[in-house]
């Protein structure tokens, strides 16, 4: 029995260290591409564009992940990437965030959920930078202290952001909608 | 129009549709380390091609005088110094730690951009010093053999040649880099102030 679990546990420490990251790299894939996607979009308001920067955030997360020692949560550590990812997007200067509509879109009626999906993720796009980041990981569900920590901010200032991006975000939204 | 508007629930709604498929991340990362070897392997191919067709210039025409020794050795000096410097900035922000909070990326990316922005400017002076003072002291030797006239017009051109650079090409090019790297700059001072409001 106990030659068995010795084989057992040699054949699980020769089991190839790349297979492992695989493993581990496609279950953060499964389960964080379309929050990142999502930060993404709220930050550039342009599919392929935001698709760019998730694959570029996955990239990062794939090749950092053998340097990661838990020193923060898994979900602040790849939140941190992809935020970075966004910002690092002001070095193409040539390419602007949209805040348009498609036009497909603009005729649905007000009503209608994607036409209120596409109107939010376009107000989104229209704020500061940084508030896109926060205001997309508040609604990502991403606690108040981790936002702090993803962001270097302080929890209070985050709390005051949040409440006054959320004002704003209500403000463009009910004007686009008159 | 809506008294209470349900953000998370739109905001949720902005992904559907199934998951791409995780091999895309594998191939978009071997692209990029594919197109950085070919941009290194490109840079370093073009470096020895100059070096080796400016040596062979100076070994064809065997220059006798020590100054069109030095001022060839300059000439090399500069465009060693240019592309080497070219290659080193390019990568200096992929080595930048995205992992940090986003403050602590924002002020790093700050300093790269100006330390960038400073490099560039101090290593195009210095490309322009070289290469011209390299140029006039190759051209010593074979215009000291030519006739006055021949060389009056040699070193008319040289001269003429180096001060259209002085003033108007060198300003220019300082100019358009700092035009580049001041929006970047700016921005990120920006997104900076942007941190610091509450």
């Amino acid at each position: 029995m106990s030659i068995l679990l010795t084989t057992l546990a040699l054949t699980d420490l020769q089991q190839p260290l790349q297979q492992k990251r695989n493993m581990v790299f496609e279950d953060i894939y499964r389960d964080y591409w379309n929050k990142v996607f999502r930060i993404c979009m709220g930050y550039v308001n342009d599919h392929d564009w935001a698709t760019d920067i998730a694959q570029d955030t996955f990239v990062t997360i794939w090749k950092k992940l053998p340097a990661f020692r838990n020193e923060s949560a898994i979900g602040t550590w790849i939140y941190r990437i992809a935020a970075n990812n966004c910002l690092r997007q002001i070095e193409k200067q040539n390419r602007m965030p949209k805040s348009d509509m498609p036009a497909d879109i603009e005729d649905k009626p007000q009503g209608d959920i994607e036409w209120q999906t596409k109107l939010l993720y376009k107000c989104i796009a229209e704020l500061p930078e940084t508030d896109r980041i926060i205001i997309s990981l508040e609604l990502e569900d991403v606690k108040q202290a981790e936002i702090a920590k993803i962001t270097g901010l302080s929890e209070s200032n985050v709390r005051v952001k949040i409440f006054r991006i959320k004002e704003k975000l209500t403000q463009k939204f009910k004007q686009y909608e008159q | 129009m809506s008294n209470n508007i349900d953000f998370k629930a739109l905001w949720d709604n902005g992904s559907k549709g199934p998951i791409p498929d995780a091999s895309a991340i594998f191939k978009r990362g071997a692209q990029l380390h594919r197109a950085t070897r070919i941009h290194l392997l490109l840079t370093n191919t073009m470096l020895a091609a100059t070096i080796i067709l400016v040596s062979w210039v100076g070994i064809h025409f065997k220059p006798e005088m020590l100054t069109t020794k030095i001022g060839l050795v300059l000439v090399i000096g500069a465009i060693v110094f240019y592309m080497v410097n070219t290659m080193g900035y390019i990568n200096l922000l992929y080595k930048s730690n995205m992992d940090e909070s986003t403050q602590q990326y924002l002020n790093h990316l700050l300093q790269i951009k100006q330390k960038q922005e400073r490099l560039n400017t101090t290593m195009t002076t210095i490309y322009f010093v070289l290469l011209t003072s390299g140029l006039a002291l190759y051209l010593i030797e074979y215009t000291a053999k030519g006739s006055l006239t021949f060389r009056l017009t040699v070193y008319s051109l040289t001269f003429g040649w180096m001060i259209f650079n002085w003033v108007y090409i060198h300003p220019r090019m300082i100019k358009k880099q700092r035009n580049g790297w001041g929006a970047v700059i700016k921005k990120l001072e920006e997104i900076n102030g942007q941190m610091g409001e509450s």
